[in-house]
């Protein structure tokens, strides 16, 4: 059996929807998800890139490696696999590349 | 705010079992817990907002640690959530981050109930997006309830990979394989060291049962040999393993995933108790690094137990069990606790202990991760996931005198990201100690200095308070 979204149809069931920007794109998410899922169930693994450049996602998924550090209402270096969503969360994706910023 | 008798860090089953007996003795008691709710990994409740029905995958441990949590809280425990404790001082105060507020609180016995994490195996593509610990996978699904992923591949070894597996293929995911490491010769030989675990025979034998009618492959004396992909995880190359884990040239094949999940064991997470200054011993059996500590659950600093396993991997049976005595011997310390009902509960703790930590003990030694998987480094894998340091460049910039982990740490800096060293430190330890031809014990560990977690500025800045320097760490 596959699904087109990753969360559960059966067994449970969801709290409000709860919208959120993700790099100035909308993303719908819901009550008590965490931004590390949000992004995961709107098919963003990726949640970072390093000063290398490498792409980094989720890891660990219990707030130790801090490996899917993502910004979070101008806030840097948040754990978004321990931060719940909120309505109207602003999020960006880290982009570094040689040291410099670069925004998308 | 008020000091409590007795602070518990942490709220999995260690936690909720010391402050549960601290409690029932007659202690005011905080349990300190990083998490938005209480359980901890293995009693994790689904998140606020969701509603997950009995029947469910979900569910699996959290009604029992429900249970437990409401009977603490009915001894009058308070459990403070979203609090992470970052350091600890030489006067006995352990600072605290809530709601981006710093706080000090000065309990006079202090029970460390830290638990453990996923143990780190590196090879190359580790770090693509897409490869994630068994315990992401199930924070993820029995948490969030969300599948990680559309093709999953477990790789790892125990018990825990074919939990996680089946309950993945019971919620609807499509898991293409299961790698254990060990061979089933190997395995099945060791079955009588588990002569008398009935219970936990059967849930295996059902989790088996479960792979098998879904066709779920379990293959035994394989694993990952790397994983690769553009951008994120897309496929891993596996190969045949040999008795001491040493990749076998000529076996690999090719598997097409978006998700791999590595469940290599657990190791101890220690921070806390180092940063108080407890005394340490390595014992590979427990997981690697751990506080030195009585049968009382004391560690050599009079006043701050262990329990769980921070005190050495032993899973959440003996996690609660350590930490009942642990509770009631804090206390006891404090003059409450000596009713013969305390006693007897004390005793009957002790008992299941004894039980638990001889399979413990089995399972971890059949279980144990064998050196020979260190050949999955190449000199290009990262070994720092933070710092972005390659095997290839810790050996060549360790300089010949930084023969210990901290000064190979300051050389290199390998241990100084974001995560400070926690995934990387039994990793570099393993490497160096075959690259040096020393044991690991010698190498030492990592020094830990406070904030353990990152914080910001501001935060400290609200902490009107002068801090005492941290205790000195005796090492032997």
């Amino acid at each position: 059996m596959e699904h087109d979204d990753l969360r559960l149809q059966s067994y449970v069931r969801r709290g409000r929807p709860v919208s959120i920007e993700v790099d100035g794109e909308p993303i719908q998410a819901f009550e008590g998800e965490t931004i590390a899922t949000a992004l995961l169930a709107a098919g963003r693994r990726v949640l970072r890139h390093t000063q290398e450049g490498t792409p980094r996602g989720l890891f660990c998924g219990m707030g130790v490696c801090f490996d899917c550090v993502v910004e979070v209402n101008g806030e840097t270096s948040v754990r978004s696999c321990m931060t719940p969503v909120r309505p109207g969360m602003s999020i960006r994706t880290p982009q570094a590349f040689h040291g410099k910023e670069q925004r998308p | 705010m008020s000091t409590p008798d007795v602070v518990v860090v942490g709220a999995g089953p260690a936690g909720i079992g010391a402050a549960l007996e601290a409690a029932c003795a007659g202690a005011s008691v905080v349990v300190l817990d990083e998490y938005p709710g209480a359980g901890g990994q293995y009693y994790r409740q689904p998140t606020p907002g969701l509603e997950a029905s009995p029947n469910s995958p979900l569910i699996e441990h959290a009604p029992e640690g429900r249970a437990q949590i409401r009977d603490a809280q009915a001894a009058g425990v308070e459990f403070r959530q979203d609090v992470l404790v970052w350091g600890a001082f030489s006067d006995g105060s352990l600072t605290t981050l809530a709601a981006g507020k710093a706080d000090v609180l000065k309990p006079s016995k202090v029970i460390l109930a830290t638990g453990g994490y996923e143990r780190a195996i590196a090879f190359p593509g580790w770090t693509l997006p897409g490869v994630i610990t068994a315990g992401a996978a199930q924070a993820l699904f029995k948490g969030q309830g969300v599948l990680p992923g559309r093709r999953i591949l477990l790789a790892g070894t125990g018990p825990l990979q074919v939990a996680v597996a089946a309950q993945l293929v019971h919620a609807g995911g499509r898991v293409v394989g299961v790698l254990e490491a060990n061979h089933f010769g190997r395995l099945f030989r060791s079955g009588p060291r588990f002569w008398g675990q009935w219970a936990r025979l059967q849930e295996g034998y059902r989790y088996w049962r479960t792979l098998r009618f879904q066709g779920v492959p379990l293959a035994f004396g394989r694993t990952v040999l790397r994983a690769v992909g553009n951008g994120a995880l897309s496929r891993v190359v596996t190969a045949a393993l040999d008795a001491g884990w040493r990749p076998v040239p000529g076996t690999e094949t090719e598997v097409e995933v978006d998700t791999l999940c590595l469940g290599f064991g657990l190791v101890p997470n220690t921070k806390l108790a180092r940063l108080m200054g407890c005394d340490l011993i390595h014992d590979p059996c427990c997981g690697g690094v751990v506080p030195v500590h009585n049968d009382d659950m004391e560690t050599s600093r009079t006043g701050v137990f262990v329990a769980g396993e921070a005190a050495g991997v032993a899973g959440a049976k003996a996690a609660e069990y350590q930490g009942r005595i642990a509770g009631i011997h804090a206390a006891r310390q404090l003059g409450k606790g000596m009713s013969a009902e305390t006693e007897g509960r004390l005793q009957a703790a002790r008992r299941h202990l004894r039980k638990e930590m001889r399979f413990a003990r089995a399972l971890n030694e059949v279980f144990a991760v064998k050196p020979g998987i260190l050949d999955l480094v190449t000199d290009e894998t990262v070994i720092c996931r933070c710092e972005e340091i390659t095997w290839g460049r810790l050996r060549r910039e360790r300089s010949e005198w930084a023969t210990t982990l901290d000064a190979v740490r300051s050389a290199t800096r390998a241990g100084f990201g974001l995560c400070q060293g926690t995934i990387c430190e039994p990793l570099v330890a393993d490497l160096l100690a075959r690259a040096t031809e020393q044991s690991v014990a010698d190498l030492g560990s990592y020094h830990i200095r406070p904030p353990l977690k990152p914080i910001t500025v501001g935060a400290l800045a609200d902490l009107n308070l002068r801090l005492p320097p941290p205790p000195k760490r005796m090492d032997h």
